[in-house]
């Protein structure tokens, strides 16, 4: 029985030796281990593009992303990754149009995006932040994928400069806005001239990203997404939701030991009782 | 947490130490086994890349799209964008996950139903105390939705929240502990709609450093937390010392 067991196991370790890396890909998808990312598509000329995403522990191929499709977030191992872009229905095999290599850290959301004209096409990764906004404000940030634009100020019309001195294709930081619609006006970097306008509108405790586009015959104009969205006011602290009356009443007992910790306890105390057994045998005789 | 468990029947096995042996290295046999299957996305050779997967294999680990319903592949038109509000991040590609979302005007929870511990009970509504702590249901045999936030189904995190005891005994969620990734949970709200959400972890957090922001703040999908508490009882102060938290996703929504 103990030899049939000891031969199973034998094999069972020899096939995931050979499975190897899977299984450290798979160790690296927990939970905590995982960053969030979506992909998105602003190159206003190359109209339908193949993207692929190769990372730890997925390839995916996405078919046909058109002009202005943005996807929504999914989660994926942190750590290395890749992102071609191919034209649409182009072979795996063949060169891509954009390769961009990079490192995914655990708990952080990104976008990563196919910007540019089509004969000069790159690939952007922005840091998206997730975290909450101030109480009863939104949070939005302006990605500048507009082609052919020179330095631009981003601003509230009448209002305050929320990013000056903005070039393709960076992101602007985080403004916090109370809730409410916009006037946005995107302007030549430290002049008046107004080169784009458009309206947004944010919710308290939203996180809104607002992407310059157009240019190479495709309108200019300022295109809002969501990225998330969290409570308006959280409360504070800890939530009492227990009075005690199943808590053990005298001094809590020592943590629970793992079963692994107990069972080689026991096999231990087992051959430690063995050992003495022999040898008090082996003393009587 | 650690200090109470769940009342388990102890397993005969543990009574014989060569059963126990036995039990240990089928165990082992299983584990091993199964950390080396081969889910079916991942069993294109190297330097091959799957097409279009749909929704995230059902083996990941990640349940970012399972229990979402497959996406149609083929392309589409480029020219019919609509134009996409902030409350709904990002629109469909193809072969990227879905985003599950109900439709409609936001409607508040009414039930919650957690088949897998033996949970049933109605939602009342909660704000928040004077000193901002977040309001707890007054009868421990019923849990409260956080009304003040985000409604079940939209976009955002919207948290429910239940005792684990009373003075004298088990509360609505004292079995919350038991959940794990993979069970699911029911809400229905009060226009009808069925909502099915994934349960993707459980937590727990020191009250004294709780992840307001992990717990409240944004979310990039249609989220559910299910909080309770857990720990050791500080009789001083007659309260537990850590929260549970158990983190869902939205995956499916019916009338």
């Amino acid at each position: 029985m103990r030899g049939c067991l000891r031969a199973a196991l034998t094999v069972a370790l020899a096939v995931c030796a050979l499975g190897g890396p899977r299984l450290v890909a798979q160790a690296q998808a927990a939970p905590g281990d995982q960053a969030m990312i979506r992909i998105a598509h602003f190159s206003p000329d190359a109209s339908y593009v193949d993207v692929y995403m190769v990372s730890l522990n997925r390839k995916q191929l996405f078919p046909n992303v058109f002009y202005k499709g943005v996807s929504a977030y999914w989660k994926l191992a942190a750590g290395p990754f890749t992102y071609e872009v191919r034209p649409a229905g182009a072979t795996p095999e063949s060169a891509p149009a954009i390769r961009v290599t990079g490192r995914l850290e655990a708990g952080r959301a990104y976008t990563v995006a196919a910007v540019g004209r089509k004969a000069e096409l790159r690939g952007v990764l922005f840091r998206d932040d997730m975290s909450p906004s101030a109480p009863g404000k939104a949070k939005i940030r302006f990605l500048a994928a507009a082609i052919d634009l020179p330095l631009v100020d981003i601003a509230i019309a009448g209002g305050r400069t929320l990013s000056s001195g903005v070039a393709f294709p960076e992101p602007t930081g985080y403004a916090q806005l109370a809730s409410g619609t916009y006037k946005v006006e995107v302007r030549r970097s430290g002049a008046e001239a107004v080169l784009v306008k458009g309206n947004v509108a944010v919710r308290p405790g939203t996180v809104t990203s607002v992407a310059l586009l157009g240019g190479a015959g495709k309108p200019r104009e300022l295109y809002a997404f969501g990225d998330a969205t969290g409570t308006r006011v959280a409360p504070s602290g800890g939530i009492r939701t227990g009075a005690g009356g199943t808590a053990p009443s005298s001094r809590a007992p020592a943590a629970p030991v793992p079963l692994t910790a107990v069972a080689t306890v026991g096999l231990l105390a087992a051959v430690a009782a063995l050992r003495v057994a022999t040898s008090t045998r082996r003393a009587r005789a | 947490m650690g200090t109470r468990r769940p009342p388990t029947p102890a397993s005969p096995a543990l009574a014989r130490p060569g059963r126990v042996l036995t039990a240990l290295g089928v165990l082992a046999l299983i584990l091993a086994l199964g950390s080396c299957a081969v889910p079916p996305a991942q069993s294109a050779g190297p330097g091959a890349i799957a097409p279009a997967p749909g929704p995230a294999p059902a083996a990941d680990v990640d349940g970012a799209a399972r229990g979402g319903a497959a996406d149609p592949a083929g392309p589409q038109s480029g020219g019919d964008v609509p134009a996409t509000p902030p409350e709904a991040p990002g629109f469909e590609v193809a072969g990227a996950p879905r985003q599950v979302t109900v439709p409609g005007p936001a409607s508040p929870p009414v039930r919650l139903t957690i088949a897998a511990i033996r949970v049933a009970t109605p939602l009342v509504r909660l704000g928040r105390e004077r000193d901002g702590s977040m309001q707890v249901p007054a009868d421990f045999a019923q849990a409260g939705w956080f009304a003040e936030g985000l409604v079940p189904g939209e976009v955002g995190p919207a948290v429910i929240a239940g005792h684990v005891d009373s003075k004298t005994g088990p509360a609505v969620f004292f079995r919350l502990r038991e959940l794990h990734p993979g069970d699911t949970v029911q809400v229905e709200r009060a226009d009808g709609a069925h909502l099915q959400f994934v349960v993707e972890q459980a937590r727990s957090f020191p009250k004294a450093t709780f992840p307001t922001a992990e717990v409240f703040g944004p979310a990039p999908w249609a989220a559910l937390r299910l909080v309770t508490c857990g720990g050791d009882f500080d009789r001083a102060r007659g309260s537990y010392r850590d929260n549970l938290v158990v983190f869902a996703r939205l995956s499916r929504v019916s009338r």
